[in-house]
């Protein structure tokens, strides 16, 4: 055998055992992936009910500059691709303006209304919208029975992830139109926290409820 | 003669270095990708490399790709099987390197910046990365992939060659 023939024998051995080793590591793992999960799913678009609102132009002063790693493109085009395919799956998209009056209004508070946030532990205990619940849609086992607990009798289930060219929102508020007994009272915030910081508004950091705050106008 | 009573050359040690510096590399990547699977599991899916249409396709792909890059590197760093391993190794890194490339093209077209201002994260496991830092970087390891591949191992290698007579070391 020919030192070329042996490498790739050799190769072929490896891959086949690392392969093998992925299949159980991947099974053991915490962590690991379910391989027969749809881990992006596209709601099927439904006629969204009132009060969810049509969707409306990106807010005119979204010209922060994108956040770093998560979106390079201008946020607005970035926003307005982010309407088109929630539009496209019958999910509505609202901005600012409505995450804030829904934020500020006192049934928040009571339980009236539900923000919803769909980033991963750690991005979350640096700091969500106060009294939000997090929802990974990667690990519906952890986070779905909280939010399925919350959401009944809430007028408003808003979702949201960092902004951007984060599309985590979208499949969560997606995974959670086929879990929610009123599937029209969802939305999502398509700025996210990163427009939520931006505009001043408060964060709390660590566990939900956890009454620590950063930002917010003074 | 046996190998290990021979006197070092150059190309031993270069060998050796290659090797070690490429494995100990590929455990570190595939250990970060490991902790946090989805982030992989995204960049994949973005990188369109895998049919989107079929996530078993895409989530074996994501799930199973970092293993095999720790089981390549434990492979290099202990000297089992080098030239196999060095294969794989350089397959990979010839897959997504224009993967990489083709990415931060396209996002220097949506945005209009400088091609090595685009930062992103890749999903090689350390986060967001200047696009040209990246290129450069897997260049490297491309170069020592090669050298691992063709320089033949003799030294602090358990089991150079999976196939065939061993060399004692």
């Amino acid at each position: 055998m020919t030192t070329s023939t042996r490498t790739l024998v050799e190769a072929l051995l490896i891959g086949a055992s690392g392969l093998g080793l992925g299949l159980v590591g991947n099974a053991l793992s915490p962590a690991g992936l379910r391989i027969d999960r749809d881990y992006f799913p596209t709601a099927a678009a439904i006629l969204i009910a009132s009060p969810a609102p049509t969707p409306a132009p990106a807010p005119a002063s979204h010209e922060d500059p994108a956040p770093t790693g998560a979106a390079v493109a201008p946020v607005s085009e970035v926003e307005t691709k982010a309407r088109e395919r929630l539009a496209a799956q019958g999910l509505a998209a609202i901005g600012f303006e409505e995450a804030r009056s829904l934020f500020e209004d006192p049934s928040y508070a009571a339980g009236g209304l539900l923000f919803v946030d769909a980033r991963n532990d750690e991005e979350y205990q640096e700091g969500h919208v106060p009294l939000a619940l997090q929802f990974d849609h990667y690990h519906p086992e952890r986070y779905l029975d909280a939010v399925l607990q919350a959401a009944p009798g809430t007028s408003r289930v808003v979702v949201y992830c960092n902004g951007g060219n984060c599309e985590d929102s979208e499949y969560a508020a997606a995974t959670l139109k086929d879990f929610l007994a009123e599937p029209e009272t969802l939305c999502v915030y398509v700025g996210g926290i990163e427009e939520w910081r931006a505009r001043a508004m408060p964060v709390e950091t660590g566990a939900r409820g956890s009454g620590v705050l950063q930002g917010g106008k003074k | 003669m046996t190998a290990a009573a021979e006197p070092a050359r150059p190309r031993d040690w270069l060998s050796l270095l290659a090797r070690l510096l490429l494995g100990g590399v590929f455990v570190w990547l595939a250990v970060l990708k490991l902790v946090e699977p989805v982030g992989f599991l995204k960049a994949v899916r973005q990188f369109g490399v895998v049919a989107q249409t079929d996530p078993t396709l895409l989530n074996a792909v994501a799930a199973w790709l970092p293993w095999l890059e720790l089981w390549c590197g434990l492979l290099l760093l202990l000297g089992v099987g080098v030239r196999g391993a060095a294969l794989l190794v350089l397959a990979m890194l010839l897959v997504f390197t224009p993967a990489i490339a083709s990415r931060g093209l396209e996002l220097q077209h949506a945005s209009g910046q400088a091609f090595c201002d685009i930062a992103f994260d890749c999903g090689c496991g350390t986060g967001v990365v200047n696009v040209c830092s990246k290129l450069a970087q897997n260049t490297g390891l491309i170069v020592l992939a090669l050298i691992a591949l063709l320089v033949p191992p003799r030294r602090l290698a358990l089991r150079p060659e999976l196939l065939g007579a061993q060399r004692p070391t």
